[in-house]
């Protein structure tokens, strides 16, 4: 394992390669552009991203994706520009800091109001608390581990981008620029520690593009500070911070666009135009959903392209929009129309709607019929009954207290009035013929609309991530309300700000309570402080799904493999719980064989996951438990109901990796050992010791550290009688019953609070 | 400047301090009843209805000591607006209780009642209609969400702890 020096050494060097690229695009963006200092972030931060999934995606695609072309291509890209600023441009440079040192203690100074303050002090504790979670914590939501991770973790492995077995899931062949900003950390320290942390930036990014967004219109820069902060403390946005879902990064990508937008409308200038266009190719390479916001923002582009610009214009203007949109999605669709003929594989987008063509459910259930029962849209159901559906919609705010949705008590109860003020006025400006208000806010019913028509009612708790973005829409109409309130009721503005700050806090306490994805320490940190850990894998314990189960055998297997060059392991489930990632380690540092092409070795472990006598589903070559079990070469480490884990005997015997069992069997099953210590001295020196029990891992531990003399044989549930027979040995013991055929008899019985134990000795009938 | 809503503010003085009383008080005891329910109780009218008045009566004695306050303030304008605003739990309450055209009578009415007092400024008519539904929306959101950000004030409470314990151990002194 690497120390903690070094860890900190790559965490600092991790930070200063990052501020090199912000700054660049920052100095770049204010000194030629002379952008206000909200503009300069949100653009350094975009193009910040831009640059790092633009060259992950083209190292990936060149098959060249390592950690130290990777960061001398950054580094390249972002000293040559500063460098080239500051040779160049170097008054324009000088010109921007002096303004900056002028205008910065005088604004800084004028948002800094108690409610600012606390809401940032509260700011201040969130972060801590994220970065402790990401430390701590392993990668958690369900879609991390089952399609979001495991692609990236195999970019890594292999320097290149590839497609993994779509028969397996369909979502690998999902565009991927949202995971590529997983995947810069991850390279950086060949580790899942920090990845997530990643839409937490993305969060406080978009916290910056709220506060942009409300500044454009005109909203005090004290409240739209506030608003920003406010997006933070959004139960939603909370939820989705620690996780690696993608949804907060392509809502926060919709709001950039939005701002790009937004600017080309007031300016017309056409580097607003170049960003919006980036922001299309940025979101439509993360999430197909993305398609929305496109479409949403095409009226407000060809308007004032056809009202400044003339036909000829306006053509060559969009075509430059068009062009700078492609680079960054543009190779997710012509890889899957390759690979499937579908450009947007699983849906195929056509006149009549989306509609999916799912090859995973295709190949792994063939002819599977499924029942025709008849689910309401949303849409239906709030057309059926406007009211109640309305009324429960808000009041219920589907997805609370999860990653999947809650929009919060700042959205419903103050945002969603202010939006509902917001698009009451943009109708009556558009009577007017002032269509920007309009085109603008007429986002909000389009998002909610295209929602409703596509989700059916019973997965609305599921899905209210998909459009995050109307959260955005919902504080800047706050900031518009606040600004509106503060000329008519100066007094309600405090009560209002108040509501907010309380019901920020009560979001963050709230958010210890989340299980999807759990953000609880107390055992980690207890752990850490007392030296008993073993694997982050160890905390999905507190996870919900399955993950508590099968963690049994992902848990010992990063923790032997994590100081080594880690093992190709062989994995097999049921279809429903075949989540791969956890098998690569919490240091990527093991290889999954069954995505590997003609693999050169046998596996070097198997894990295999058993639910509700499920049929296994295998990736690749088939290869069953028994295969393993008859084999004779591999040794069971551990084994539930739901799980067993193989490892190779030889890799068990290199003294390392022996010396690791022994504390993870002690640290993992220290009540069990302290119960067989009281027996141990009772236990003859006989030649084997068989049991499928879950005694058998502390009796192994007690034979590793030498305290029983008696071999111990970890063997698949009833395999004792056969295991026993193939050995062909004398003496023999088993746990709880005796061997059938042989001479048995009790040889001592250990009483436990919960069960008693009888351990007897079999020999071979004379 | 705060709009003056009720013009004449000392006529009616009762009318206007007893309608706010049963409002507020009618809407503090569906407050506590949506809190300290479960959410089959809130469905079981004969229960849950007893239940309310219960609260009901708690409501009402809270919401006397505020519009005495307010009474012996002179400060008739803010009470007048409570009535509105009560209106809207009114409206969830009957809502949660499956009634279909009372609630909308009651909002009507509600509606009526701000624009008899609105202030002549159309903007200012909006801006507190806003503020109004702000507040009874926001309201009505956490009396129908307050336990589930306050149940996990244990979870929060070891989160904070193993903060602490970790700041205590990582410091070098």
């Amino acid at each position: 394992m690497r120390c903690g020096a070094h860890i900190e050494l790559d965490m600092l060097v991790f930070i200063a390669v990052n501020l090199l690229i912000f700054m660049s695009w920052k100095i770049c963006i204010s000194a030629l552009r002379g952008s206000s200092p909200g503009e300069s972030i949100v653009y350094a931060g975009f193009l910040t991203a831009t640059q790092i999934v633009s060259t992950e995606l083209l190292l990936g695609m060149a098959g060249t994706l390592s950690l130290s072309l990777l960061l001398a291509l950054n580094i390249g890209l972002s000293g040559g520009l500063l460098a080239w600023l500051l040779l160049a441009r170097r008054a324009s440079v000088i010109a921007h800091f002096d303004g900056v040192g002028r205008v910065f203690p005088s604004s800084y100074k004028s948002v800094l109001t108690p409610a600012n303050v606390t809401l940032m002090v509260l700011g201040i504790f969130l972060t801590f608390w994220f970065c402790t979670a990401a430390y701590f914590l392993p990668p958690r939501g369900i879609d991390d581990l089952v399609s979001h991770l495991p692609p990236i973790y195999q970019y890594v492995q292999d320097h290149r981008i590839s497609l993994l077995p779509i028969k397996l899931r369909d979502s690998f062949a999902m565009p991927q620029n949202g995971e590529l900003l997983f995947l810069w950390p991850m390279i950086f320290f060949h580790a899942d520690t920090f990845i997530d942390l990643v839409q937490y930036v993305v969060a406080i990014f978009g916290m910056f593009v709220v506060f942009a967004l409300a500044r454009r219109f005109s909203v005090q820069r004290n409240d739209a500070v506030f608003i920003g902060l406010l997006f933070l403390y959004t139960p939603l946005v909370l939820g989705q911070a620690g996780s690696n879902y993608v949804d907060l990064t392509v809502g926060v990508c919709y709001l950039a666009l939005l701002y790009a937008v937004v600017r080309f409308w007031q300016t017309g200038a056409m580097f607003h135009l170049i960003m919006a266009g980036l922001a299309t190719g940025f979101g439509l390479g993360i999430k197909y959903n993305m398609v929305v916001a496109v479409i949403a923002v095409q009226p407000l582009i060809i308007a004032r392209l056809w009202r400044n610009a003339g036909p000829g214009g306006a053509i060559w203007r969009y075509g430059c929009y068009f062009v700078f949109s492609l680079p960054l999605c543009i190779f997710w669709f012509i890889r899957n129309f390759l690979a499937t003929g579908y450009p947007l594989y699983p849906y195929w987008l056509d006149l009549h709607g989306l509609h999916v063509v799912s090859w995973s459910m295709f190949v792994n259930f063939p002819g599977k019929v499924i029942p025709a029962v008849r689910v309401h849209t949303a849409l239906e159901d709030l057309l059926h009954d406007p009211v109640g559906f309305s009324l429960s919609y808000m009041f219920q705010d589907p997805g609370l207290g999860s990653f999947h949705g809650g929009f919060g008590a700042v959205f419903w109860g103050l945002g969603f009035p202010a939006l509902i003020f917001c698009i009451y006025k943009a109708a009556r400006a558009d009577v007017r013929r002032d269509f920007f208000p309009l085109l603008f806010w007429g986002h909000v019913p389009l998002t909610f609309f295209v929602y409703f028509l596509q989700i059916h009612s019973p997965r609305l708790d599921l899905n209210q991530r998909l459009i995050l973005v109307v959260i955005g829409f919902g504080l800047l109409a706050l900031g518009i309300a606040l600004q509106k309130l503060r000329e008519a009721f100066p007094k309600a503005v405090p009560v209002i700000r108040s509501f907010c700050i309380a019901a920020s806090m009560l979001a963050v306490v709230q958010l210890a309570g989340y299980v999807w994805p759990s953000f609880q320490l107390k055992q980690p940190v207890a752990d850490y402080i007392n030296d008993t850990r073993t694997s982050e894998y160890k905390y999905f314990a507190q996870s919900p799904w399955e993950l508590p189960l099968l963690r049994a055998a992902w848990e010992p297997l990063d923790f032997l493999t994590r100081p080594g060059s880690g093992w190709s392991v062989y994995t097999a489930a049921p279809w429903s719980l075949s989540w791969t990632a956890p098998v690569f380690g919490s240091r990527i540092q093991n290889r999954v064989w069954n995505f590997q092409h003609e693999p050169e070795n046998d596996p070097d472990a198997f894990i295999f996951h058993r639910m509700n006598d499920l049929d296994l589903y295998y990736v690749g070559k088939r290869i069953t438990p028994v295969n393993v079990w008859s084999d004779g070469r591999y040794e069971l480490v551990t084994q539930t109901q739901a799980t067993q884990f193989w490892v190779k005997s030889s890799l068990l015997r290199e003294p390392e990796t022996g010396q690791r069992l022994v504390t993870w069997y002690a640290r993992t099953f220290g009540p069990d050992i302290g119960a067989l210590r009281l027996v141990a001295d009772r236990l003859p020196d006989y030649d084997v010791l068989l049991t499928a029990s879950p005694w058998g891992h502390g009796l192994k531990y007690l034979f590793l550290t030498g305290t029983i003399k008696t071999p111990v044989h970890l063997v698949p549930p009833g395999k004792v009688g056969t295991e026993a027979r193939q050995l062909k040995t004398g003496k023999i013991i088993t746990l709880e019953k005796p061997l059938a055929g042989y001479e048995s008899k009790l040889l001592v019985r250990l009483k436990t609070a919960n069960e008693t134990v009888a351990f007897y000795e079999n020999r071979v009938r004379r | 400047m705060t709009a003056p809503i009720a013009q004449n503010a000392d006529t009616q003085r009762v009318s206007r301090l007893i309608v706010p009383w049963f409002g507020l008080g009618a809407s503090a005891g569906f407050l506590l009843w949506i809190i300290l329910s479960s959410p089959g109780e809130l469905q079981q009218v004969p229960v849950g209805l007893r239940r309310y008045l219960f609260f009901l009566s708690l409501g009402l004695a809270a919401s006397g000591v505020v519009c005495a306050v307010l009474w012996f303030r002179r400060a008739w304008h803010v009470a007048a607006r409570l009535n509105y605003l009560s209106c809207i739990f009114y409206f969830g309450f009957l809502k949660v209780l499956g009634w279909k055209f009372i609630p909308w009578a009651l909002v009507a009415v509600s509606v009526a009642g701000f624009f008899r007092h609105a202030d002549p400024s159309i903007e200012n008519r909006w801006s507190l209609l806003l503020l109004h539904a702000m507040g009874s929306l926001a309201g009505l959101y956490m009396a129908f969400h307050l336990g589930d950000f306050l149940r996990p004030w244990g979870a929060f409470a070891q989160v904070a702890g193993s903060l602490w314990l970790l700041i205590v151990n990582l410091l070098p002194f």
